[in-house]
């Protein structure tokens, strides 16, 4: 696992860049038969031109939903409410066709296995030149041309065109999603997970090349994860999400040096640091988003919970321009520990919060 | 059991659930009609000339007459004895040596399982149909021969369903835990494998049971295991098929072959909804989600 | 890194081989089935009154009171010759009976499966592109009652209303007495006949092979349609789906080269299969319609009691079904690159 870098050493974009996507009160619940799952709920969200920004969080906190829900990939019976504007339009209330002409042209998205994310059946040429004349009337050859270009933009070497997915070894699969995802040059690309599957190694690899990517086309890259090592390598803004909402957002710098909200310290303090001697974590399980509770969700796990926490969702409040939290008891302000438990290496369990 | 009952009250009103009560209620009834038959009908199935040649149907022939005078309403109704007597049969033959040989096959592995398999498979993968003629014909007519020749052909499913699912079971950790405790073979196989490997024997007997009509009455209509004067329905249509092909006689006696046929219809649509509706609520990671 | 894939040769070569055990397996138990039969065949052969003397004459020259070993023997070697003995019946050489009506079986059945397949894959897209709705209901429906009729009720019910009552199609045999059918090439009148340049006669072939193909094509399509559907939803569920939809491929590109393709895998194997019930509808369709072929031939030859001939006609069957089978092994390795050895 990566040590913590030092953030804020990526080259950051400015606070008055120009706005790419901007998400406003974005709810996303699923309908099943037996009940709603309420996978994201008022989500405000702002990215911004060649910037990384990170969304972070535990499996089943909503990132992921967050990502599919920007393109609508999501399976039918699903209810979508508030805006995604892109471009000056609402992406959630576009007809099927436009959006599908935006999606692979000016949205991109990488998933997290590219094993299962590529066609058996097809070779890498034949994946790029059916992503190409869907959006462009254009020969063969021109798309071979095209393909090959993106190909070596990503280091694999133009020769395998014609080779099946499964001949590939895995960061070389990524490698050609990345490609794919990249042929149009689009202006925002969605990493969903895109590294979890990697080893350290190859990771590593491919977050280089992302950074160079994004710096040569100027891309804006919104980077789902559940890796802090990740994130605090490439991010410019981070923002974390429990249990379907976002709890905290900053920059890099903000977020992980004056973090506020307790799910936050929390989640910083469980990384294991070379050297420490102890372990930390936060008891007990995510939230059941089919189930939500009417106040924070973090409550029934939070260490500075008061009563006010069960009544409803903390309005938002600001630390700076670009920090923003959601949270009635941060910590560094009021009574309680400031989330996270620990113990000692070879103790066993103690419990006992000790201020940090 | 138990496990199937409860799945089936939670589910009872899907489509599945539908297709297993709408079963249901077929084969019931063709049950019913089979037990009830004596009381049902008005004449002797097998009794020669009841009533006039080719009688169109009226109110004491239901469905007409036959050209030797049989009268087809109560052929029709004592048809379904002859199908459920001999389909019954033929599963259990077919039950009683495909899965324990499964179940051995299995367990065991090694060389017995080779072979077995091999032989299962060649069977299984040549024409239903054609095989059992063929047996029906070198053993003669008869009911229990015909029960023999269809059985043989669904001998490799219960066969291959039962050694699948032996395979996935013996690798559990109780089957395990009793090797380790002294099972012995013939215990283990009878006391764990055997239970659980059961579940999925009552989908194959439903989805079995259609296909053993439908070859059942194949060969009765070429003329091989049932013969006449028994009542089945593939054997009255092609009574009336080859009465039609000599004497060109056609329209008239449209009922002679289209009644049989829907008899033979409705009960195959029966089983199947049985067994697809079964399959549905006991399989459920094959059925498509319904988020 | 990067692996090179295997080649289709060396795949083909192993099938082959595999498939062997199976034959070997088929031919044996015709063999046996045959011996348990009742009945004497050399008396049956001569009729009922041929003196003692003349029987035993009879059973030394066909062998049958050689052990049963070395007629087994013998059997697989007239097997791997061609040989299929002669006929009791007819008195002549099996092989030339089968030779004679194979031809009308494999194109009866050849046109069969294509109207099948067509009918199958028709059905089975429509209904997963409409999961839910209306139409997939009905497919579904189709599937089930197209399984349920049984084929030879059908046939005739066909035969009543398009052959009596519309008057427009003959029912019976495959091509008329009176026209002098097109010359021998293929033994597949549709071929020959265009071969020949005579459009009169190939549409002649048609009228007599429509109508028993396209019910023996009705019965096998409905478990194909059902199977193409459940596949197809199956692929549609995939993630490399999600991911081409991600990318803005045209719907109808994700439904058919990925949904489809992907669905075909499964999909052909289950047609090899199909291919059996094929055969054994066959024999039910030839029936109804007089259908001068191999299939029919057998239940005459079995009602007769001709054991010779019904040995060689199943054997024949039997190496038909290897031989389809290995021809789908080598149709899904096309299909799809990752299967080599």
């Amino acid at each position: 696992m990566n040590t913590l870098m030092a953030p804020g050493t990526n080259s950051a974009a400015t606070p008055d860049a120009e706005v790419v996507l901007s998400i406003r009160g974005l709810n996303t619940y699923y309908h099943t038969k037996r009940r709603m799952v309420k996978a994201c709920q008022s989500v405000n969200l702002d990215l911004r031109k060649g910037e990384v920004f990170s969304l972070v969080g535990e499996s089943a906190c909503g990132k992921s939903t967050l990502g599919m829900t920007l393109m609508n990939l999501l399976p039918d019976r699903t209810e979508l409410g508030g805006e995604v504007v892109f471009e000056g339009r609402n992406l959630l209330t576009l007809a099927s066709e436009e959006l599908r002409q935006i999606r692979g042209k000016k949205i991109a998205l990488i998933f997290q296995d590219p094993m299962t994310r590529m066609d058996p059946l097809m070779t890498v040429e034949e994946h790029f030149s059916e992503t190409l004349k869907s959006h462009e009337d254009i020969e063969r050859k021109e798309a071979r041309r095209r393909a090959a270009v993106a190909l070596d933009a990503v280091g694999v070497p133009p020769s395998r065109l014609r080779d099946y997915p499964h001949q590939f070894s895995g960061g070389m699969r990524q490698r050609i999603m990345i490609a794919l995802a990249l042929v149009f040059h689009p202006a925002l690309l969605i990493a969903d997970e895109a590294t979890t599957s990697l080893d350290v190694v190859v990771q590593a690899q491919i977050l280089r090349l992302l950074r160079q990517l994004k710096d040569r086309y100027g891309l804006t890259i919104l980077n789902i994860t559940h890796d802090l090592g990740v994130v605090a390598e490439i991010s410019d803004r981070v923002a974390v999400m429990y249990g379907g909402r976002v709890v905290e957002q900053g920059t890099a710098e903000e977020v992980f040096h004056r973090a506020a909200h307790p799910y936050t310290k929390g989640l910083l303090s469980s990384v294991i640091h070379m050297g420490s001697t102890s372990l930390s974590w936060i008891d007990g399980m995510p939230p059941d988003l089919g189930h939500p509770l009417p106040g924070c969700p973090y409550t029934p796990r939070c260490d500075r919970r008061v009563p006010v926490c069960d009544g409803g969702f903390p309005d938002e409040r600001e630390l700076s321009p670009t920090h923003r939290f959601c949270c009635v008891n941060p910590s560094g302000e009021g009574p309680g520990a400031s989330g996270g438990r620990e113990a000692r290496l070879g103790e066993g369990r103690r419990g006992g919060a000790s201020p940090r | 059991m138990r496990r199937i009952w409860a799945r089936l009250k939670g589910e009872l009103f899907t489509i599945s659930g539908l297709r297993i009560v709408i079963g249901l209620i077929i084969v019931l009834f063709y049950l019913l009609v089979a037990v009830l038959a004596p009381a049902l009908s008005p004449f002797d199935p097998e009794k020669l000339g009841v009533g006039e040649m080719l009688q169109t149907p009226d109110s004491t022939y239901h469905f007409g007459t036959t050209y030797l005078g049989y009268d087809l309403y109560s052929r029709t109704i004592y048809g379904t004895r002859t199908a459920l007597e001999i389909v019954l049969m033929a599963t259990l033959i077919a039950v009683l040596i495909g899965v324990p040989l499964g179940l051995v096959s299995g367990y065991l592995g090694g060389w017995l399982d080779r072979i077995l398999v091999l032989v299962m498979d060649s069977v299984y993968s040549f024409p239903d149909l054609i095989l059992a003629i063929v047996i029906a014909a070198v053993l003669g007519s008869g009911l229990l021969n015909a029960a023999v020749a269809v059985s043989v052909v669904y001998i490799p499913q219960y066969f291959r369903v039962t050694r699948n699912h032996t395979l996935s079971v013996r690798e559990e950790t109780f089957v395990e835990a009793a090797r380790a405790l002294g099972a012995s073979k013939l215990d283990i196989i009878r006391r764990y494998i055997f239970p659980n490997v059961s579940q999925s024997i009552p989908v194959i007997l439903t989805v079995n049971s259609a296909d053993a009509i439908l070859t059942l009455a194949g060969l009765s209509f070429l003329g091989f295991g049932i013969t006449p004067p028994k009542p089945f329905w593939g054997l009255d249509i092609s009574e009336a098929w080859r009465y039609m092909t000599m004497t060109k006689d056609y329209p008239q006696i449209w009922w002679w072959t289209a009644i049989p046929g829907f008899a033979i219809v409705i009960l195959i649509v029966g089983f199947t909804l049985l067994g697809e509706g079964l399959n549905d609520i006991l399989n459920p990671q094959l059925r498509e989600s319904q988020r | 890194m990067g692996r090179k894939s295997g080649s289709l040769l060396n795949y083909i070569i192993v099938r082959l081989l595999l498939t062997l055990p199976m034959v070997f397996i088929l031919l044996t138990l015709v063999f046996v089935l045959l011996r348990v039969a009742p009945g004497d065949p050399a008396s049956a052969m001569l009729g009922g009154h041929a003196s003692v003397q003349v029987i035993e004459e009879l059973r030394q020259q066909m062998g049958l009171d050689d052990p049963i070993l070395v007629q087994y023997g013998r059997y697989l070697g007239e097997v791997c010759r061609g040989d299929f003995g002669i006929s009791f019946r007819f008195k002549v050489p099996v092989w030339d009976l089968i030779r004679n009506r194979l031809s009308a079986t494999l194109e009866l059945v050849i046109f069969a499966f294509i109207i099948a397949v067509a009918i199958g894959l028709a059905v089975g897209v429509f209904s997963a592109n409409r999961r839910g709705k209306i139409w997939d209901f009905l497919g579904d429906s189709y599937g089930i009652l197209s399984y349920a009729f049984p084929i030879f009720w059908i046939g005739i019910m066909a035969q009543l209303f398009f052959g009596v009552y519309l008057g427009w199609l003959p029912t019976s045999g495959r091509f008329p007495g009176v026209i002098v059918p097109p010359v021998t090439h293929t033994g597949l009148l549709l071929i020959d006949s265009l071969l020949e340049g005579r459009l009169d006669k190939f549409l002649v072939t048609l009228k007599y092979l429509i109508l028993p193909s396209l019910i023996l094509g009705i019965a096998i399509s409905g478990v194909f349609a059902r199977m193409v559907r459940t596949n197809m939803l199956q692929t549609l569920k995939a993630d490399y789906v999600v991911a081409a939809r991600a990318r803005g491929v045209k719907e109808r590109w994700v439904s058919l080269r990925h949904g489809l393709r992907n669905a075909m895998v499964p999909v052909v194997t289950m047609l090899g299969l199909q291919f059996a019930v094929l055969l054994g509808g066959a024999v039910l369709t030839e029936t109804t319609f007089n259908w001068p072929g191999l299939a029919s031939f057998l239940v005459q030859r079995l009602l007769e009691r001709d054991y010779p001939s019904v040995q060689g006609i199943v054997t024949v069957f039997a190496l038909m079904v290897a031989g389809v089978s290995i021809l789908i092994d080598i149709i899904n390795a096309l299909i799809d690159p990752r299967i080599r050895y």
